[in-house]
C-alpha cells in the first residue's frame, strides 16, 4: 500500500471514529499514531507521542489562549455583561426592534473581552433575552440575535480561534487579530440593519419601547463600561504597534477586567475560583485536541496527501476564486456537524499547503475561515451556539423557534460573506495600515 | 463492581484536586509575572529576565496537563454526538464503552511514553539558556506524565459508567458532585 492511500484511509478511519461518539482527539491522535508507526515505525511514532505534547504546551504563542480565557471568564462571573448591556439599550432602544439591536453591539463590546462565541452568547443570551421577551419581542427574534451576536467573540479581538489559526498557517497572529476587527464589526452592522430592516416592515416582531432616555442617561450609563473601550484601543494599540504581543495584551487585559472586577465588588472568591476553573478547563480541552492535531499534521505530511492535494489543485489549473468557493461549500457542510475547533484542526494541515501554492493571502483566507466556522454554530442540526442560548432560556423558546428566528441573521451571513470574499481589502486594510505590509 | 465506583472516584478526587488548585494558583500568577514584565519593560526599561521562558516551559505545561482529569469528570473533552442523538440508550453507551477504551489505549501511552521523555529530560537535567544564565526545565516535563495518569483513572470511572449504562443500570452522570474543588 502506498503512503497516499493510507493517508487517506487515516483520515477516512478519524471521521468515522468521531462520528461514533469518540472524542476528536483521541480519534485524530490515535489514528495518526497507528499512521506514522505504519509508515515510519514503532520507535518514529512513539517518538512523536512522547515529545509532541511537550513541546506543544510549551508555546509561547498559544500562550495568548489560557489569558484570553481568564479575561472572558473574569468578564462573564464580574457581570459585566448587565453593564453592556443596559448602555447598548439606551442608546440603541428607540430603533425599531432596538432591544435586539443592542444585544448585538452589546455582545461586540463583551467580544472585545472574550475570545469565544460561545462564551460571548451564553453571556449576553442570560441578561438580553429574558428582558426582549419582557418586552413581548418575538422569540425567535430575541434568541437568535443574541445566539448570532455571539460569533463575534470569534472576530473582535481577542480570538481563540484566530490565534490557533495562525499559528497553523505560521502567519502573524497580531495582524490575523487585526484582521478580524472590520469584518466583526461589519457583521454586527449588517445584522443590526437586518434587525431594523425586518422590525420596520412588521413592528408586531418588536414592539416600540415607551422610555425616551435623555442625554443625561446616555452620557450616566456609560459610566460602568469606559473601561472596555479603553481597554480595547489600548489592547490593539499595544498589538498593531507591535508594542506588545498578543499574550501580553492577553495578560494585561485579563488583569484590566480583573480590577474591574474588584472595584464593582462582584469578585467573591467563589466567583475567582470559578473563573480560574473555567479558563483551565476550557484551556485544558482545546490543547488536548491541539496536541493530537499536532500529530495529525505530522502523519499527513509523512503520507504526502496535503502535498498531493496541492499539487492536484495547482495541476487543475483552478483560479484561486474557485478555490475559496470550493473551500466555503466544504467548509459550509463540515459546520453543521462538526465542532469548530475540530474543523479547523483537521482541515487545515491539508488546505493550508493548497492555499500557500495558489498564492492566496492567508489573513484574509483565515478571517473568510474562521466566518464559516461561526456561520456553522449557527446552523442546524449542530448550531452550538443555538443550543448554549437553548440552554440559557430552558422550555420557553423551542429549538425550531429559534432556528427559525436564525433564517433572517444567516441571510445577512450570506451579503457579509459574499462582501468579503469579493473585497479582500475590508479585512486586510486595517492590518497593513497598522503594521505595514 | 457498582460499589468500587465511588471508592475510585473518591481516590480520583483526593489527588486531581491538589492538582487542579496548582494549576489555578499558576494560571493566576501567571497573569500577574506577565503583567508586572510588561510594566517594568516599558515604564522602568527593566524585563523580568526569562518570563517568556518560564511562562512557556512552567506555566503552560501546568495550565495543559494538569486539569485534563478534571475535563473528562465534567465529560468536556469534545465529541460528535449529532450522528448517534436518535439511537436507544443503550447502544450509545455501548458506544461509550468503546471510545472509553480507545481513550484508555491512547492515554496509557501517552502516559508512558511522556514519563519516558521527562525520566530523559530529568537524568540529563535539561536547560535551556535565558540571556546568559542557563535556566532548568526538567522538573517541568513532570507536569505531562502526572496530568496523562490523572486522565486515566477520569477514563477508568467513565468506562465504569458507560459499562453500567449498557448493562441498564443507570449510573447516574458522572463527574457532576465532584465540580466543587474549590468548597
Amino acid at each position: 500500500m502506498d503512503r497516499l492511500t493510507i493517508g487517506f484511509i487515516g483520515v477516512g478511519i478519524a471521521l468515522i471514529l468521531m462520528m461514533v461518539r469518540v472524542p476528536i482527539a483521541i480519534a485524530l491522535g490515535l489514528v495518526s499514531l497507528c499512521g506514522i508507526i505504519v509508515l515510519r515505525g514503532a520507535e518514529s511514532g512513539f517518538g512523536v507521542l512522547g515529545s509532541a505534547p511537550f513541546d506543544f504546551a510549551a508555546s509561547w504563542t498559544l500562550s495568548a489562549i489560557p489569558m484570553y480565557l481568564l479575561m472572558g471568564a473574569f468578564a462573564y462571573h464580574a457581570r459585566i455583561t448587565s453593564a453592556l448591556f443596559d448602555a447598548a439599550r439606551v442608546w440603541f432602544g428607540r430603533l425599531p426592534g432596538g432591544v435586539a439591536v443592542a444585544t448585538n453591539f452589546a455582545c461586540a463590546g463583551f467580544a472585545a473581552l472574550s475570545g469565544s462565541s460561545l462564551a460571548t452568547a451564553a453571556a449576553m443570551g442570560r441578561i438580553a433575552i429574558p428582558e426582549m421577551l419582557r418586552l413581548n419581542y418575538n422569540p425567535g427574534l430575541a434568541a437568535a440575535a443574541a445566539a448570532a451576536g455571539g460569533t463575534l467573540g470569534a472576530l473582535i479581538p481577542p480570538s481563540i480561534m484566530l490565534v490557533i489559526f495562525g499559528w497553523m498557517a505560521e502567519v502573524s497572529v497580531g495582524r490575523l487579530l487585526m484582521g478580524g476587527v472590520v469584518p466583526g464589526l461589519l457583521t454586527a452592522v449588517m445584522y443590526s440593519a437586518m434587525i431594523v430592516l425586518r422590525c420596520s416592515l412588521n413592528p408586531s416582531l418588536a414592539p416600540r419601547l415607551e422610555e425616551r432616555p435623555t442625554w443625561g442617561d446616555r452620557i450616566r450609563v456609560l459610566g460602568p463600561v469606559w473601561p472596555v473601550p479603553v481597554l480595547v484601543m489600548a489592547v490593539l494599540i499595544g498589538i498593531y504597534g507591535g508594542i506588545v504581543t498578543p499574550t501580553e495584551a492577553g495578560a494585561f487585559g485579563a488583569f484590566v477586567v480583573f480590577v474591574m472586577a474588584l472595584a464593582r465588588r462582584s469578585l467573591t472568591r467563589s466567583v475567582l475560583f470559578e473563573s480560574l476553573r473555567e479558563a483551565l478547563i476550557s484551556t485544558s480541552g482545546i490543547f488536548f485536541i491541539a496536541v493530537s492535531a499536532i500529530i495529525f499534521t505530522r502523519f499527513l505530511t509523512l503520507s504526502g496527501l496535503p502535498n498531493f492535494l496541492s499539487q492536484f489543485v495547482s495541476g487543475s489549473g483552478m483560479e484561486p476564486l474557485t478555490i475559496v468557493l470550493v473551500t466555503s461549500v466544504i467548509y459550509l457542510i463540515l459546520g453543521m456537524f462538526l465542532d469548530p475547533l475540530g474543523i479547523l484542526l483537521i482541515t487545515l494541515p491539508i488546505l493550508i499547503p493548497v492555499f500557500k501554492e495558489a498564492d492566496i493571502d492567508l489573513i484574509w483566507m483565515g478571517i473568510i475561515l474562521i466566518k464559516y466556522i461561526e456561520i456553522g454554530l449557527l446552523t442546524p442540526p449542530v448550531g452550538l451556539n443555538v443550543f448554549v442560548v437553548k440552554s440559557v432560556v430552558g422550555d420557553r423558546i423551542p429549538i425550531t423557534q429559534i432556528f427559525g428566528g436564525m433564517v433572517w441573521f444567516l441571510a445577512a451571513e450570506a451579503v457579509i460573506m459574499t462582501l468579503l470574499i469579493a473585497f479582500p481589502a475590508i479585512t486586510l486594510t486595517l492590518p497593513n495600515l497598522m503594521m505595514g505590509r | 463492581m457498582t460499589d468500587s465506583l465511588p471508592r475510585l472516584r473518591r481516590t480520583l478526587d483526593w489527588v486531581q484536586r491538589p492538582a487542579m488548585l496548582l494549576a489555578a494558583l499558576l494560571i493566576f500568577l501567571m497573569m500577574f509575572h506577565v503583567v508586572l514584565d510588561v510594566l517594568s519593560k516599558y515604564l522602568l526599561n527593566q524585563p523580568i529576565v526569562g518570563t517568556l521562558e518560564i511562562v512557556s516551559n512552567y506555566y503552560m505545561v501546568a495550565i495543559v496537563f494538569l486539569p485534563l482529569a478534571a475535563v473528562q469528570l465534567q465529560d468536556g473533552h469534545v465529541k460528535v454526538e449529532v450522528f448517534t442523538t436518535a439511537l436507544p440508550p443503550r447502544l450509545i453507551a455501548a458506544f461509550d464503552v468503546f471510545a472509553m477504551i480507545l481513550t484508555l489505549i491512547y492515554t496509557v501511552l501517552l502516559t508512558w511514553f511522556v514519563m519516558v521523555e521527562a525520566l530523559e529530560q530529568t537524568g540529563i537535567r535539561e536547560k535551556i539558556q535565558v540571556g546568559i544564565e542557563l535556566m532548568p526545565v526538567w522538573p517541568a516535563r513532570w507536569f505531562a506524565p502526572l496530568g496523562a495518569a490523572l486522565f486515566g483513572l477520569a477514563i477508568l470511572l467513565s468506562l465504569a459508567g458507560a459499562v453500567l449504562r449498557v448493562r441498564g443500570l443507570d449510573a447516574t452522570t458522572p463527574g457532576k458532585e465532584s465540580d466543587e474543588w474549590t468548597a
